[in-house]
């Protein structure tokens, strides 16, 4: 009797520390793109600190096309989102760019190439050029391109960037693979590989698997976006329904100024202007 | 069904007799709501799969089932971002899935069958008290292992060696334009829920070989037969039920897989060609059930969605008929044994 006073008595301590918890800060529910999910944890978690707990934004995953889908239906306060607007995004959404994000083509670490022109990376996933051969590479063999499903942001972004629209399918002779790590490690395990990625698979003992190679002589790096050298590159992007208001409005705002701009430069190019900017 | 019937409550309760009886009527009552809840959840759930998913059944009728002028892949792309022109789009030719599901759940079978019978008659039959002592946990962990453990070993491992040593270059090359040749593909599908599903198999069917009373085999070496004629007319014949529900159950983990197969068979619903020769097992497909997990993020386009659920919607379908079929073949191999 005694123990069930005293398991009543603690789950009744921890709903009371929960129900503090709770009513002390103010909650922002964020969501979507899992390319945002961990550059939107960490301003999450200098949000917090900043403004001394006031505010709790949680992150979590699920894709941009459900980050959109949730700005719209509230799940979301803030809906993640690493694509552009497509004919799927719920009417009545407001994209507010946060980022620029590189994308970026890796081939296997065998590959002695020294890098592509736009042009031919296009060829290669139209299924235009299939051999090595053709792109500097003799004794190459097949290119064994790898894709992402379609409903993949990156796809998207990438078809946007690379093949001129984004409804131009990639060949359907690549393999539509389920996520970007799984592209980059088909490469490290093919020779005759290659894919598209975002910028944050090149980086870190992941990115050293791989070899990340420049595009029209340009290396896809950071420092080459902001100064406008590498121009395939798509905007992340804050969805939400109408235009931001209240602590939400006041939450992007910091996410946009020099503050916000100070955590997110360590994982893409901090990036204020419209939309309009972004897609064209 | 289970039903409560009185022997089961102690016949001459001690003290609290009263009390106990109602409180079997509370136990009773509990245990029907939860029965009728889960009838009621599983009803529900089966009737919402056939609601989403039959736009797409009936925006294609029976050519849902044969093959399109367009690839799968490039047909549930279509659905999910609108046509080239940025319309909607709602053709779907299936075929390609449903023969990678096909397949790769076929090949599994033939494949593991034979195998698991063997192992379990070593296991059951022949392997010393202790080494059979040793082998029994490992079997149960192997068929208890989370798929996408088997999934990342075949992407991770194999693929890699079946890429190097099984795919000729010139090979690839020519055929590079059509489809890209990389280590997971059929083969690697079929190797993957192989080793998925023969635990599971070879734990069945030893568990039924134990079971088979020991005075029908020793009354077949009285007869003069040797083990292996015994183990054969008299040890598989008496366990047929359970070689038909150890497959079908199997055959169900096959057909459902999505996360291991969504690795392992190469990402396009592509048809591989049988005029390829031995190259038609190293060619990629697509299954029904990695289909939907592959393309789940895109559940925002009500296209995308039909599709997806009518493919969840062939899945229930193949799955309850495999059950309902397994307890009519395992009652008919029942009956057959009862009766000769």
């Amino acid at each position: 009797m005694k123990k069930q006073i005293l398991i009543l008595a603690v789950t009744m301590a921890a709903l009371a520390a929960f129900a503090g918890t709770a009513t002390a800060a103010t909650k922002i529910i964020t969501g979507g793109s899992t390319g945002l999910q961990v550059l939107g944890s960490a301003l999450a978690a200098q949000y917090g600190k900043e403004t001394g707990g006031k505010y709790r934004v949680t992150v979590s995953g699920g894709g941009s096309g459900a980050g959109q889908t949730g700005a719209a239906n509230g799940t979301f306060q803030i809906g993640n989102s690493s694509s552009d607007k497509s004919s799927s995004t719920p009417a009545g959404t407001v994209f507010t760019p946060i980022t620029k994000e590189p994308f970026a083509i890796i081939v296997n670490k065998s590959n002695p190439i020294k890098g592509l022109t736009g042009e031919q990376v296009k060829q290669i996933f139209l299924g235009q050029i299939t051999n090595w051969k053709d792109v500097g590479w003799a004794a190459g063999g097949a290119i064994k391109c790898f894709s992402r499903v379609s409903t993949s942001g990156t796809r998207q972004s990438f078809q946007k960037l690379f093949l001129g629209n984004i409804n131009t399918p990639v060949s359907n002779s690549c393999p539509a693979l389920a996520s970007n790590a799984l592209d980059r490690s088909s490469v490290a395990n093919t020779k005759g590989g290659i894919a598209y990625v975002t910028y944050a698979y090149t980086v870190g003992s992941g990115g050293a698997t791989v070899k990340t190679i420049p595009i029209d002589g340009v290396t896809p790096t950071l420092q080459n976006v902001v100064s406008n050298k590498y121009k395939y590159w798509n905007c992340q992007y804050f969805v939400t329904k109408g235009e931001p208001a209240g602590d939400v409005k006041t939450y992007i705002d910091w996410v946009r100024s020099s503050k916000g701009a100070a955590v997110i430069k360590n994982y893409a190019v901090p990036f204020t202007g419209t939309y309009d900017q972004c897609v064209s | 069904m289970a039903t409560f019937t009185r022997p089961l409550v102690d016949p001459q309760p001690q003290s609290g007799g009263a009390s106990a009886t109602r409180a079997d009527g509370i136990f009773r009552g509990v245990l029907i709501a939860i029965s009728a809840f889960m009838l009621i959840l599983i009803a529900s759930i089966t009737i919402f799969v056939f609601y989403v998913g039959w736009p797409s059944f009936s925006a294609n009728g029976l050519s849902w089932f044969g093959t399109g002028d367009e690839p799968l892949d490039i047909q549930l792309g279509y659905s999910f971002l609108g046509d080239p022109e940025g319309g909607r789009y709602t053709t779907l030719n299936a075929w390609p899935a449903i023969l990678g599901t096909l397949l790769t759940t076929g090949g599994a079978l033939l494949l593991s069958f034979p195998f698991a019978l063997l192992s379990a008659i070593f296991i059951a039959e022949l392997a010393p008290k202790r080494l059979a002592a040793f082998l029994d946990p490992i079997v149960s962990i192997l068929a208890a292992t989370p798929s996408v453990i088997y999934g990342l070993f075949a992407i991770l491992v194999l693929a890699p060696l079946i890429e190097q040593n099984l795919i000729p270059q010139d090979k690839a090359e020519e055929i590079s334009p059509v489809v890209t040749l990389t280590g997971a593909n059929v083969l690697l599908g079929i190797l993957v829920l192989t080793l998925m599903i023969a635990p599971l198999m070879i734990a069945i069917f030893a568990d039924a070989l134990r079971a088979v009373p020991v005075k029908w085999k020793e009354g077949a070496i009285a007869l003069g037969c040797d083990e292996w004629r015994m183990t054969r007319r008299v040890s598989i014949r008496a366990i047929r039920p359970a070689l038909v529900a150890g497959t079908t159950l199997a055959m169900g983990r096959a057909v459902g897989e999505a996360i291991a197969l969504s690795m392992a068979t190469g990402s396009i619903a592509f048809i591989p060609n049988p005029l390829d020769g031995y190259f038609f097992f190293l060619e990629p497909v697509r299954t029904l059930a990695s289909s939907i997990v592959d393309y789940s993020e895109g559940f925002e386009s009500p296209e995308l969605k039909a599709n997806l659920f009518a493919f969840g919607v062939i899945l229930l379908i193949t799955t309850a008929a495999l059950t309902i079929g397994a307890k009519i073949a395992s009652r008919a191999a029942e009956k057959k044994l009862g009766g000769s």
